[in-house]
């Protein structure tokens, strides 16, 4: 369950610091960090970083926003040790570029060409296979999608 | 064992004459596992204008493909879905797994007479 959590948004330069404000504040710990894409209204990425306190499990969130196309922040891992796998992961996954830190070597993914996580990103088994849910009706009305598929994914011969 | 937990996600039955077609579910699945077929039919009844209404032909849901998450249930707007508590229903084929109508609605009443 989600509660009410207190969310701080801060400059991409303000992010180190912030982060290392509330570790001295006992926030020490990096719960998870990952990045959100907000491309559709802002053309940007927001990292977003969760830290807690261990003893009291007080949490706090931090964010900053950083220009969807190049996306680049200080990296968190030479002050949370925890930090180091989640940016990695949202290295490879949304591209975010984390600096100061030894290369973010992928996990999973064989090339960096690719960011899956990035709602630019085409789902390719969403486009070829039927989808179930599309209007059997199509001359009345313009085909609808299935959800989180673009047009431009689409090609001729579908 | 001790009680069963409720509601018990078994799997998910239909009642076929609760189904307006309207393709919600279908639309709404996350895993893409329901296929619905439907075609409509003019109802003429003394004393009304005939109206057109879909009539249900095939509802199939693949259990290979489910991941049980019961947004088809919720999203339902005449309750033609609902959790039953049935999990014994495996198959030897890939295509063994999907479901039809028959089936899901045989589900929903054999749970009725379990209780």
């Amino acid at each position: 369950m989600i509660t009410e959590q207190e969310v701080v948004s801060v400059a991409p330069t303000a992010w180190v610091e912030t982060c290392a404000s509330f570790a001295e504040r006992g926030l020490g710990v990096v719960d998870w960090l990952t990045a959100i894409d907000r491309e559709s209204e802002l053309d940007a990425l927001d990292v977003v970083v969760c830290l807690v306190n261990p003893g009291s499990g007080d949490c706090v969130i931090v964010t900053c926003r950083v220009d969807a196309n190049s996306p680049r922040v200080d990296s968190l891992a030479l002050m949370f040790r925890g930090a180091e796998w989640h940016e990695r992961e949202t290295a490879e996954m949304f591209g975010v570029e984390f600096t100061g830190r030894e290369s973010t070597e992928p996990l999973l993914l064989r090339s960096a060409d690719r960011t899956p996580l990035r709602k630019s990103s085409p789902l390719e088994a969403r486009v070829e296979t039927p989808w179930p849910g599309a209007d059997s009706d199509s001359g009345r009305r313009r085909r609808k999608l299935p959800p989180g598929v673009r047009v431009e994914w689409i090609t001729d011969d579908q | 064992m001790t009680s069963e937990p409720s509601p018990r996600r078994g799997v998910i039955a239909l009642i076929p004459d609760a189904c307006t077609s309207c393709m919600l579910c279908v639309k709404e699945c996350p895993t893409w596992c329901i296929e619905l077929d439907s075609h409509p039919e003019q109802i003429e009844e003394l004393g009304a204008r005939p109206r057109t209404v879909n009539v249900l032909d095939d509802f199939r849901i693949d259990y290979g493909l489910c991941m049980y998450c019961g947004i088809c249930i919720e999203v339902c707007p005449f309750d033609a879905l609902e959790w039953k508590p049935d999990f014994n229903y495996p198959a030897s084929t890939r295509s063994g797994l999907s479901q039809d109508t028959q089936q899901l609605a045989r589900w929903l009443a054999e749970s009725a007479s379990d209780s």
